[in-house]
């Protein structure tokens, strides 16, 4: 019995091992979304890749004859995770920045985004206030807003408050809502959904530039890019784009 | 109130679907574990002097670094130098099983060590060879001994396999705050989400302890 | 005494020397015995009788000195040379040393199967017989916390029996049980002597061991000091260490048995 035991757990641990790897043969693009990051990429009731960014690249795919396939994961570790060719492109709400265009390659910018605080519903302050006085401000580690505070209020500004950090930009409202800190900065449209469903309001930006979303994918990917790039722009040109929009309540 | 139970409700298929990606995790990691911690025990107890330096810094090393950089060592280091691409599932079952196998070789080799030496001096008496003397005189009774080391040992990594989420492994964790990023509905869901785990530990740990009761050597003590 | 033929020698030891630290526990200790010969080592305890015997069977690797098996000399060094050698020299333990998580068959049958690759039948079937040979039939299945004392130590008796040993090391068989348990031991430590076989045994039990030794050792300070027939070594021993041991051990346990 022992033995059999130690027979049936040998064997699971083999199994396991190659579970992982048993990839198909046809090639399944891997598309690493942040799931945590509602309108643009969250898992639906069942569990499914849902979202603008998720429908807007499956009609991509379609149209450029690929097969792709969403992949929730840490946002801190996208950008490695796409370089280590964990996955193939990231279609994710991600900012089009200088500092990422040195690691990855961007496709043409398809949303405007706008950079909000989001504090409590009855609260009163204004931007400036909440940036003062000692606060604290939430924000989601690794994004384009947590760098821009960094350097551009706390170190250049220096503005009186101080900057905590979250794995998703929803636990930062999370802990608005508990009160545990004063704002949370965060893009506009996944605010929107936030004030859709937790007892906040949008105060307002806080001086940081627009940036555009765009789909990453590797540097030596340029085929991939090129496609992706005619989809987006082929999709943009049409009804379903607008379509997609009021459906994630995006305008 | 109710608005809590329709999110756990809402949420519950889902996340009970993550139980088994957690429980896979576990189980692949223990059994992994289980495997080398036993050659690192046996090593360890009986192997020349050179062995047992080796093994013993493999121990050091795998208890001493934190489990987030192990996986991402693993994850985005190791594996790609080596041009091996795995899954993020597979580098947290190496993961988790190799560092279990440090804290799991200790729990043997406790074991072997609890022994009486006149086991391995009797079956060496009737021409048995070490090897043969540890694999069928030693470990099995070394490793009975280990059963309830070993239950509190799939404790723990149950509860670290949480972890994995790091990598976008979709097990009960992740699941949860994917669940709460969508809904805002984070308290009933990690609520939720520890419950499946205190669930999974107390079935294992039973079934471990149903286990240990069936291996014991009948009128043994100790 | 057994009649004397000619004599085959089994066992032959030569000058075997163990230090542990700067202690010498046992010193150029030699000794042969030949088939069907019954030696008994005494001594006060301490003075390297069990470590003499684990040194013959290489459980403690002795620094100098040379064993002969049925003329062969054994060659330690070399894995395979050791392990058919120790399957031929069957040996006791004062704490009986039985497998616990093996029943008494199990005990007997491990090495048959995992040293001798027996067929599970043939393992059986003989382990069986030999623990029948030493009374058990009723125990077979029973582990070893569930035997007194004096049964387990007939089964590991069992256990080396089932091997076909050419000789027999019994170190102190009963010095670890109570002393209603002794008597079956003993029964069946003599019944292998009428059967002829080899033994070599440390003892305590200068009453049972006096009748049944060809030859007493009696061995102090890791030195075999004298050798003779026992009721020489007894009573009218060379040296004055051996007559002050023999005339203690007389006073206290009496000629019984």
């Amino acid at each position: 019995m022992a033995k059999r035991i130690l027979l049936f757990l040998v064997i699971s641990a083999a199994m396991a091992l190659t579970i992982g790897p048993a990839f198909s043969q046809d090639k399944v693009y891997v598309n690493g979304i942040d799931a945590n990051f509602p309108p643009f990429a969250f898992v639906d009731k069942n569990g499914n890749p849902d979202g603008f960014d998720v429908k807007a690249l499956d009609w991509i795919a379609k149209d450029q004859g690929f097969k792709v396939k969403h992949q929730p994961m840490d946002w801190d570790g996208i950008i490695p995770s796409l370089n280590a060719k964990k996955i193939d492109m990231i279609a994710s709400g991600m900012s089009i920045t200088d500092k990422r265009r040195e690691q990855v390659n961007f496709s043409i910018p398809y949303y405007k985004i706008t950079q909000v605080l989001v504090a409590l519903k009855d609260s009163k302050l204004t931007v400036d206030q909440l940036l003062d006085q000692g606060n604290k401000v939430g924000v989601q580690r690794g994004t384009t807003e947590a760098k821009w505070i960094e350097e551009n209020l706390i170190k250049k500004g220096k503005k009186n408050f101080s900057l905590l950090y979250y794995d998703s930009a929803p636990l930062a409202v999370e802990d608005v809502v508990n009160g545990r800190i004063a704002a949370a900065a965060m893009d506009d449209a996944p605010a929107k959904d936030a004030v859709k469903k937790k007892p906040v309001r949008i105060v307002g930006t806080f001086g940081m530039p627009d940036e555009d979303f765009g789909y990453a994918v590797r540097k030596a990917d340029t085929e991939l890019l090129d496609k992706i790039n005619t989809g987006l722009k082929k999709l943009m040109a049409c009804p379903y784009w607008q379509e997609l929009k009021v459906k994630y309540e995006l305008d | 109130m109710l608005e809590y139970l329709t999110a756990i409700g809402d949420a519950l298929p889902y996340l009970l679907q993550g139980s088994l990606v957690t429980i896979a995790l576990v189980v692949g990691a223990m059994a992994l574990g289980l495997v080398i911690g036993i050659l690192l025990a046996v090593g360890l107890v009986y192997g020349p002097p050179y062995i047992r330096a080796l093994f013993s810094m493999y121990v050091w090393f795998f208890r001493g670094v934190p489990l987030l950089v192990l996986l991402f060592l693993f994850y985005f280091g190791l594996f790609t130098l080596v041009g091996i691409n795995i899954s993020a599932f597979t580098a947290a079952v190496i993961v988790l099983g190799l560092i279990s196998s440090a804290y799991q070789s200790q729990i043997f080799r406790g074991g072997i060590l609890s022994l009486p030496e006149g086991q391995l001096k009797a079956a060496r008496a009737l021409g048995m060879s070490d090897g043969k003397a540890i694999c069928s005189i030693v470990l099995p009774q070394a490793l009975r001994l280990s059963i309830p080391g070993w239950s509190n040992e799939y404790s723990i990594v149950l509860k670290d396999s949480a972890i994995a989420y790091a990598l976008g492994v979709a097990e009960v964790m992740a699941r949860a705050h994917f669940v709460a990023s969508r809904t805002y509905q984070h308290l009933p869901l990690y609520f939720t989400a520890g419950v499946i785990f205190l669930i999974l530990t107390y079935m294992g740990t039973k079934a471990l302890r149903v286990l240990e009761e069936r291996l014991r050597i009948p009128g043994y003590m100790r | 005494m057994r009649a004397m033929g000619e004599q085959k020698e089994v066992l032959k030891v030569e000058k075997v020397t163990k230090k542990y630290a700067s202690k010498e526990v046992v010193k150029e200790a030699s000794l042969a015995v030949n088939e069907g010969e019954i030696k008994v080592l005494i001594g006060p305890s301490g003075g390297g009788k069990s470590t003499l015997l684990q040194c013959i069977n290489f459980l403690v690797t002795p620094d100098k000195g040379r064993i002969w098996l049925e003329g062969k000399e054994v060659l330690h060094s070399q894995k395979k040379n050791l392990y058919e050698y120790r399957q031929k020299v069957g040996m006791i333990f004062q704490d009986f040393n039985l497998f616990d998580h093996l029943t008494a068959l199990g005990n007997v049958e491990i090495a048959l199967l995992k040293v001798r690759k027996m067929t599970k039948k043939d393992a059986r079937d003989r382990a069986v017989a030999e623990l029948e040979r030493v009374g058990l039939r009723d125990h077979i299945r029973k582990y070893p916390a569930q035997l007194s004392g004096g049964q387990k130590q007939r089964v590991s008796i069992a256990r080396a029996l089932a091997m076909d040993p050419k000789v027999m090391l019994l170190d102190e068989p009963t010095s670890a049980l109570d002393p209603e348990l002794i008597t079956e031991v003993h029964a069946v430590i003599k019944a292998l002597g009428a059967e002829g076989m080899t033994m070599v045994m440390a003892t305590h039990q200068i009453g049972f061991a006096s009748h049944l030794a060809d030859e007493m050792l009696f061995m102090e300070d890791g030195i075999i000091v004298e050798t003779g027939a026992p009721a020489k070594l007894l009573l009218q021993a060379e040296y004055a260490r051996t007559r002050e041991f023999c005339a203690k051990l007389t006073g206290r346990y009496g000629e019984t048995r």
